[in-house]
């Protein structure tokens, strides 16, 4: 039969096409992620040859881990003040580098490029460029410039520890936001802004009522990449702070990292793991359903 | 006009100062790596009598020369090469095609955007250990082709919809096989989409740590560009000027393919974030 045929020589050539990226993801991604389940039901030491079962143990430890509890804060915390400041940053930059009245769009690009730089460096060298800036240079140069007052110890203390780690993530990834942000601001059709000015909108309002609301896609964007980016930050920390000073800055990828790979307790880091992922996937799934909410339909 | 043209001064100036705010770091980083050990202990700040490039030369032979970049080429080449490949013929199919199992799968393959690398990394250690992938760069190469894949499906096949069908379609009427249809016709169209994917992987696989720290770090010989930094920092804790120069050397290769490759970073950055 023709039909028949043809739907066969079409699944084929489906499978021929899709099998080998599926392939790789299932064994790569899929299939670790399936044992990081399994694997968070025993309590597997990373050596022994046989899987202990223990059930729900592991989850109910977990309720009474202080450490793991407090790197749930800290990564609260660090994950919030981080969005806010780098969407507003990243923002109001975007709307300084795109306003109009920097007449040369060479330059224009020129100070883009350069806050985007530390996006392309890997982020053990973002960390290790302010370790070096907050520990050797901050002191020399507020002590040479007779501003010793402003002496702060920052990786002495849990507020400097975290204002440390936020400074270099934000300067890592303020140029990635603000680029989104640009490109949103030059999707609105300037009749649009000439219309609402004509109506009586300035300035702040202007923006305000008019602005934002049509780069909505850019900050849902944004606002999702950023509290992810927040959840998972690793990198920075493992290099900055080690997750000190006494556990200030111990962030939850760091303590599932200490728990498996330093305790050696691969069934409860699992555990913890896979309380991360639920996390953000609920916290992905309600952004989601938030912002789709308040999308301005053009 | 007088006073556009104040605001239009006032505003670059804002901007310059806030481009050397954040090119201080690099700033003083540089300035130490040509300092000899006495001088930088005098001081952080003063810029050094004479460019000392003593640093470079130990940091180069502390980080064994082009070794680590070597090894950071090869893994990004071959680790780009098959997610591109794979994932644009996935893409494409997936599509294409538009009936139950092609959206299950495109889902399945999403789906993996929003888990956190921690999840699963435990076991994919463990896993890449047991299929003995850990002492060469096979292994590595493979684990980026599996989770590199999501996003890049996940950019080409909104891509691939904004291609016009008809020019597959008289392909086929002409006998063209799928994949002759695909190679030759749509995956050239696909070029800009493939070549912002190259770049933001090129970038990601370049400098991830936490991966290759867990599968090649024990093999000196197989180490990337972060691990060799991260190391040499660890060692180098208190030579800060040494330290540095090896920092320099690992950033300069970044800064060179960002300033050539900077319009498709943009793009790429731009492609999922922008409606219509």
């Amino acid at each position: 039969m023709h039909i028949n045929s043809k739907k066969i020589r079409d699944t084929i050539s489906f499978y021929q096409f899709v099998l080998p990226a599926l392939l790789v993801y299932a064994m790569f991604f899929l299939i670790p992620l399936a044992g990081g389940f399994i694997l968070s039901l025993t309590d597997w030491n990373g050596i022994s040859k046989e899987l202990n079962f223990i059930g729900l143990k592991n989850y109910l430890n977990i309720l009474d881990d202080t450490r793991f509890l407090n790197s749930l804060k800290t990564t609260l915390k660090l994950t919030v003040s981080f969005v806010v400041i780098v969407n507003v940053l990243s923002l109001l930059v975007a709307f300084l580098l795109d306003s109009e009245l920097i007449k040369s769009k060479k330059r224009k690009h020129f100070y883009r490029g350069v806050i985007f730089v530390p996006h392309s460096i890997s982020l053990i060298i973002v960390a290790f460029i302010w370790q070096f800036t907050f520990t050797k240079v901050y002191s020399n140069l507020v002590n040479e410039l007779g501003l010793g007052f402003l002496d702060i110890s920052w990786f002495g203390n849990s507020t400097g520890a975290i204002a440390a780690v936020l400074i270099a993530m934000i300067w890592q990834s303020l140029g990635y936001y603000m680029v989104v942000y640009v490109a949103g601001l030059q999707t609105i059709d300037p009749n649009l802004l000439e219309a609402a000015e004509i109506d009586g909108a300035k300035g702040l309002k202007k923006t305000i009522y008019i602005t934002l609301p049509l780069i909505t896609s850019s900050i849902i964007v944004n606002l999702f990449i950023s509290i992810i980016t927040g959840f998972k930050s690793f990198d920075i920390v493992f290099q900055m702070t080690s997750g000190g000073p006494n556990n200030a800055t111990n962030v939850v990828a760091l303590d599932i990292y200490q728990e498996a790979f330093l305790t050696q307790r691969y069934g409860y880091g699992s555990a913890k793991a896979i309380i991360l992922c639920i996390l953000v996937i609920v916290l992905t799934y309600f952004q989601l359903k938030f912002f789709k909410s308040r999308e301005v339909e053009m | 006009m007088v006073k556009n043209r104040l605001s239009s001064l006032l505003v670059e100036a804002v901007a310059v100062l806030i481009c050397l705010l954040f090119v201080i770091p690099f700033v003083f980083a540089v300035i130490n790596s040509f300092k000899t050990y006495p001088e930088m202990m005098e001081s952080f700040i003063r810029l050094p009598n004479r460019l000392n490039f003593e640093n470079y030369v130990k940091a180069w032979t502390v980080m064994k020369g082009l070794r680590p970049f070597i090894n950071s080429i090869i893994i990004t080449v071959f680790s780009i090469i098959g997610i591109v490949l794979f994932s644009s013929m996935a893409a494409y199919k997936l599509s294409r095609t538009k009936d139950r199992k092609s959206w299950v799968i495109y889902l399945i393959f999403v789906f993996a955007l929003v888990v956190p690398f921690h999840c699963y990394m435990i076991p994919l250690v463990k896993l890449t250990a047991s299929l003995k992938l850990t002492k060469s760069y096979i292994g590595i190469v493979l684990i980026y082709w599996g989770i590199c894949m999501p996003y890049a499906i996940f950019l080409q096949h909104g891509f691939v919809k904004s291609i016009p069908y008809d020019i597959e379609e008289s392909a086929v009427i002409d006998g063209c096989t799928p994949f002759k249809t695909f190679f030759f016709i749509v995956f050239p169209l696909m070029k800009p989409i493939v070549s912002t994917l190259i770049v933001i992987d090129v970038i990601m696989i370049w400098n991830d740590f936490l991966l290759p720290m867990l599968i090649i770090f024990m093999d000196r010989s197989l180490r990337t560009v972060p691990l060799v930094q991260y190391n040499l920092y660890g060692e180098y804790n208190n030579e800060w000027n040494t330290a540095l120069a090896a920092m320099v050397l690992a950033v300069v290769p970044c800064v060179i393919f960002f300033i050539f490759m900077q319009k498709y970073i943009v793009r790429g950055i731009t492609s999922g974030s922008v409606k219509g």
